[in-house]
C-alpha cells in the first residue's frame, strides 16, 4: 500500500503537498478497505476549463446508405417500431439516424497536473479522438439533438461496438484493472423497447411479440462484437394508447449496466450525456413558434452555450494518474477527488446572463447537496426547472438542492441578476458530508467546491424562465382506484441485500401487464443504507411519502409530487417507503428496477419484471 | 517510477487445507484462477449450512467447468476449532468435489482476509452470505449472494472465465 512515507521516501510527497485546500476539501474516508490514509494527490482545483463536447457524427448514414448486409441486420431489429418504412408510420427509411459508438480502451487528462490515464470510454466510432487531440478528454461527444415528437424524424439506432481488449499482463492488480468487459449500454430516462434498454444479463426467454426475431439471450455485447440499440424516441403510449405529448423529454445518459459490475465499468469511464428536447423545450432560446397541437408557444429556455449538462463523479487517483477503485467495497464507493464532465474541479467562464444548469449524479455511491456560492461561503437562490422526469409543471426557488445516484436536477441561474453584481467567482458547490457509501451524513456550512463560473460581461439576453413550465395532471383518482397494488421491500439481511426477501434472480420475473396502472409501494427497511430506486421504461408519479399522501402541502411536493414532477429514481433514506403510480405503457418484456448506488446494484439490490 | 499496490487484495498468509496441506492463500489458492470464496464455520447452524449445501449445488451446476476453470474457497472464521480435520469431515458431509478448498489459520490472517474482501461482518452475523468471485488474471471481480439459485450462480460465475462463449450481438460484418 501507498502510505504517506512511502510517497514522501520516493520524492513524491513534500511537505504540505497533501494537504487539501479549502477549495478542494473532500470529506471523509475513501473506501473500507483501503489505507486509510490513501489519497489521490493534490490536484489544484479551477485549472482546467469545463471540456465542451462535439457532436457524434451521422457520418452521412441515414439508413438507406448503411451497406446492405448492416442494412438487413438494422431492419430486422427495428421493426415495428420506427421508421424504415414500416407500415402505418408513413415514413421512409431517412427517418431513423444511425450512429456507431465504440467503446475502447484510451487515455485521457482528468487534469492539467495529473499523467494520462487508462480508462474505458464511449466514442464516436465515425469521428474517434486522434491521439493527438489535445487536451484528450473522457467525455469526447455529444448525441445530437435528441428530440421527442417531431414527426419526421422517428428516432435513432445506434450501434455500439465492444472494443476492449483482453489483458495481457502480470500481475494483475484488481484495484486498478477493474472492471467487465462484456458490455451492455443503458440510456437511462429513455422510453425504449426492453431489448435495447440494456437489460444487465443474457436471459433464455427471446423472441415475444416486440422483438420477433431478436435473440434476446444475446443482450450483452462481448469483446469484438456489436449489437444494435433501437430508440425510438416517440412520446409515450404510441404504440396503442392514446399517445401522450409533452412526457419524455429529459436530461437522458447512458452507461454501462452489466450485471454484477456496472460500478466498476461505469467508474472506468461508460457514463454519457444525452439531453433530449422536444417542440415545448425545443433547445433553442429565440423559438417562439407555437405547437400546433398545443398551442404552446416555447418555452425559450437558455440554450446552445447557455444550456450546460454536467456529470458528477467522485474518483481516487495514484500519482501515476490510475484510477483507483475498490471491487471489494459492497457499502458504495467514495472518491475523494470531484470531477464534472469528466475533468477534475473544471472552471467555465460565463457571460452575465441566464443559464439552464443540468446536474446529474453520475458517482456510484456519493450523495450530494448542491449550492451556488462564493468565497466567502454566501449561498445564492437558483430556480428549478426540472428533474429527471424532465420539466417540473412550475419551477421553484430553491437554496440547494439534494442529489443522489443517477437523479438529475436543472436550475436557471441569471448571472445578470443583481445580488451577483460585484461578484467575480461563483461556485457550485457539494456541502453534504459523507464518510461511507451507505449514505451521507449530514449537510455542512461549508463544503468542497465542485465547479467554478468565471463571471465576465453582461450581455443581451434572449431566453425566457417562465414560471409555467410543462403542466400536467395528476394521476386521476379513477385510475388510482383501478390500479394494481403491489410491495417491494428493500432489505438487508445476512450482509445480502434483498428485494422482498430475495437478491436478484435474473431468470425470475414478476409479471406485470402492460396498460394496467400500478401502485408500487416501495419500503427501505434496511436500516442505515439508502436506496435510490430507479424503475425502467417509465417514469414514477410520487404519490406518498411515508404513507403520507404528497398534496401540495408536502414539503416533498415540489421537488416530487405527482402533477408537479416525473421521476425516474426517488430516494428512500432511513426506514422509508415511498408509493409511487406506474403504468408501462407500448413496450412488454424483461425490464428491472434496482437500487442506483452503484455497489448496492451490483450487490444483487435489483429486480426484474417482465411487461406482458 | 514503480509505484506499489494501493492494497494487497489477497495476502499471501499461509493456511492450512481440509488435506492438511499447507498453502499461502495468494500464491496457491488465488494466483491465475477464477475462484468463487466464501466465509463460514462448521459449528454454524444459521447461514453456513444453507450456504455450504448450495455451494455443493453450484459446484454441480458448474459442472465440467468445476476444479477445472472455477474453484470454491471456504475459509473458516472460526479456525482455531475448525481444524483441517474437522474442515474434512465438514467437506465430506456436503461431499466437496475436487476444486473446493476448505481452509483455516491463524485467527488473525482470516480475519485480514475477510476485511480485504469486503466481506467482514457488518450485521450481527460473524461472517456474510455473500461470496467474492472473480477472476485473478483478468482483475473482473464481483460479490454475489450465496443462496441465489445455483444456475444462475453458475452463469453468472462463468461469465469471468476468460474465453467468452462466441455468442452475443451480431458477428461483425466487416
Amino acid at each position: 500500500m501507498i502510505t504517506r512515507r512511502d510517497l514522501m521516501k520516493m520524492g513524491l510527497l513534500s511537505t504540505g503537498t497533501f494537504l487539501t485546500m479549502p477549495a478542494g476539501r473532500v470529506y471523509g474516508r475513501v473506501s473500507a478497505s483501503f489505507d486509510e490514509e490513501l489519497r489521490s494527490p493534490y490536484l489544484k482545483p479551477f485549472v482546467d476549463r469545463l471540456p465542451t463536447l462535439h457532436e457524434l457524427t451521422d457520418g452521412g448514414k441515414s439508413l438507406t446508405r448503411v451497406p446492405t448486409p448492416r442494412l438487413e441486420d438494422i431492419t430486422r431489429y427495428a421493426r415495428p417500431y420506427v421508421g424504415l418504412g414500416a407500415e402505418g408510420t408513413g415514413l421512409g427509411p431517412d427517418a431513423t439516424e444511425f450512429y456507431e459508438i465504440a467503446v475502447v480502451e484510451r487515455s485521457v487528462k482528468f487534469h492539467h497536473d495529473l499523467p494520462e490515464t487508462p480508462v474505458w470510454a464511449y466514442v464516436d466510432a465515425n469521428n474517434r479522438p486522434s491521439s493527438s487531440s489535445n487536451p484528450k478528454r473522457l467525455l469526447s461527444f455529444s448525441f445530437p439533438r435528441i428530440e421527442l415528437g417531431q414527426g419526421e424524424k422517428e428516432g435513432m439506432l445506434v450501434r455500439l461496438h465492444n472494443e476492449l481488449k483482453t489483458l495481457d499482463k502480470s500481475p494483475i492488480d484488481p484495484t486498478r484493472d477493474f472492471g467487465f468487459p462484456t458490455l451492455t449500454m443503458h440510456f437511462h430516462g429513455g422510453h425504449q423497447p426492453s431489448a435495447a434498454d440494456g437489460f444487465p444479463h443474457d436471459i433464455e426467454n427471446g423472441g415475444g411479440p416486440d422483438f420477433p426475431n431478436l435473440p434476446a439471450e444475446h443482450v450483452t455485447v462481448h469483446q469484438g462484437r456489436f449489437f444494435d440499440y433501437m430508440f425510438p424516441f416517440r412520446d409515450v403510449g404510441f404504440v396503442d394508447s392514446p399517445e401522450t405529448r409533452d412526457e419524455r423529454p429529459s436530461f437522458y445518459w447512458f452507461h454501462d449496466h452489466i450485471l454484477d459490475f456496472t460500478g466498476p465499468n461505469v467508474y472506468r469511464g461508460l457514463a454519457n450525456l444525452a439531453p433530449a428536447f422536444d417542440r415545448l423545450d425545443s433547445g433553442d432560446e429565440t423559438d417562439t413558434r407555437e405547437d400546433p397541437e398545443t398551442g404552446r408557444k416555447a418555452l425559450g429556455l437558455p440554450s446552445g452555450p447557455y444550456d450546460i449538462p454536467m456529470v458528477f463523479q467522485d474518483k481516487i487517483f495514484d500519482v501515476s494518474g490510475a484510477i483507483i477503485f475498490d471491487p471489494f467495497n459492497g457499502d458504495g464507493f467514495l472518491g475523494d477527488t470531484m470531477l464534472v464532465n469528466g475533468v477534475v474541479q473544471p472552471y467555465h467562464v460565463v457571460e452575465r446572463r441566464k443559464y439552464r444548469l443540468r446536474f446529474l449524479n453520475g458517482s456510484n455511491a456519493r450523495i450530494y447537496q448542491m449550492f451556488l456560492t462564493n468565497d466567502s461561503g454566501q449561498s445564492f437562490p437558483m430556480t428549478q426547472i426540472a428533474t429527471e422526469g424532465g420539466l417540473l409543471a412550475n419551477s421553484i426557488n430553491i437554496r440547494s438542492f439534494e442529489l443522489y445516484m443517477a437523479q438529475r436536477v436543472e436550475v436557471i441561474v441569471d448571472f445578470a441578476h443583481s445580488m451577483f453584481d460585484g461578484q467575480k467567482y461563483v461556485y457550485i458547490e457539494n456541502r453534504m458530508r459523507q464518510d461511507d457509501g451507505r449514505k451521507p451524513d449530514g449537510v455542512e456550512s461549508r463544503g468542497t467546491k465542485l465547479l467554478q463560473f468565471r463571471l465576465g460581461e453582461r450581455v443581451t439576453d434572449p431566453s425566457s424562465m417562465p414560471a409555467t413550465l410543462r403542466p400536467f395532471d395528476a394521476i386521476s383518482k379513477t385510475e388510482l382506484d383501478n390500479a394494481q397494488h403491489r410491495t417491494f421491500k428493500f432489505d438487508r439481511s445476512g450482509g445480502v441485500f434483498t428485494i422482498n426477501g430475495e437478491p436478484i434472480d435474473i431468470d425470475r420475473a414478476d409479471r406485470v401487464p402492460r396498460n394496467v396502472g400500478q401502485i408500487w409501494h416501495f419500503e427501505n427497511s434496511s436500516g442505515g443504507w439508502w436506496h435510490p430506486n430507479h424503475v425502467h421504461s417509465e417514469f414514477m408519479r410520487v404519490l406518498a411519502r411515508n404513507g403520507r399522501r404528497l398534496t401540495p402541502d408536502h414539503p416533498a411536493f415540489a421537488i416530487e409530487g405527482d402533477g408537479q414532477a416525473r421521476k425516474d429514481t426517488v430516494v428512500m433514506r432511513n426506514n422509508e417507503s415511498i408509493d409511487v403510480y406506474i403504468k408501462f405503457r407500448d413496450f412488454s418484456g424483461p425490464f428491472v428496477f434496482h437500487c442506483h448506488n452503484m455497489e448496492h446494484e451490483d450487490h444483487a439490490m435489483m429486480a426484474r419484471f417482465d411487461v406482458e | 517510477m514503480k509505484l506499489n499496490r494501493v492494497v494487497e487484495p489477497f495476502p499471501n498468509v499461509t493456511l492450512r487445507t481440509q488435506d492438511n496441506r499447507q498453502v499461502r492463500f495468494y500464491d496457491d489458492v488465488v494466483k491465475g484462477k477464477v475462484v468463487v470464496i466464501n466465509f463460514m464455520f462448521t459449528t454454524c447452524t444459521e447461514l453456513c449450512p444453507l450456504a455450504t449445501a448450495n455451494l455443493a449445488n453450484l459446484q454441480q451446476a458448474l459442472g465440467e467447468h468445476a476444479g477445472r476453470d472455477v474453484f470454491l474457497v471456504s475459509l473458516s472464521v472460526d479456525p482455531d476449532h475448525d481444524t483441517p480435520a474437522v474442515l474434512r469431515r465438514y467437506a465430506e458431509r456436503f461431499h466437496a468435489g475436487p476444486g473446493w478448498t476448505f481452509l483455516t489459520g491463524k485467527a488473525a490472517d482470516i480475519e485480514l482476509i475477510q476485511r480485504r474482501l469486503g466481506l467482514y461482518p457488518t450485521d450481527d452475523l460473524p461472517h456474510t452470505g455473500m461470496a467474492v468471485y472473480g477472476n485473478e488474471r483478468s482483475g473482473s471481480w464481483s460479490s454475489t449472494p450465496i443462496t441465489r439459485n445455483a444456475a444462475g450462480m453458475a452463469r453468472i460465475v462463468l461469465r469471468v472465465v476468460e474465453s467468452p462463449p462466441a455468442s452475443g450481438g451480431v458477428p461483425k460484418s466487416n
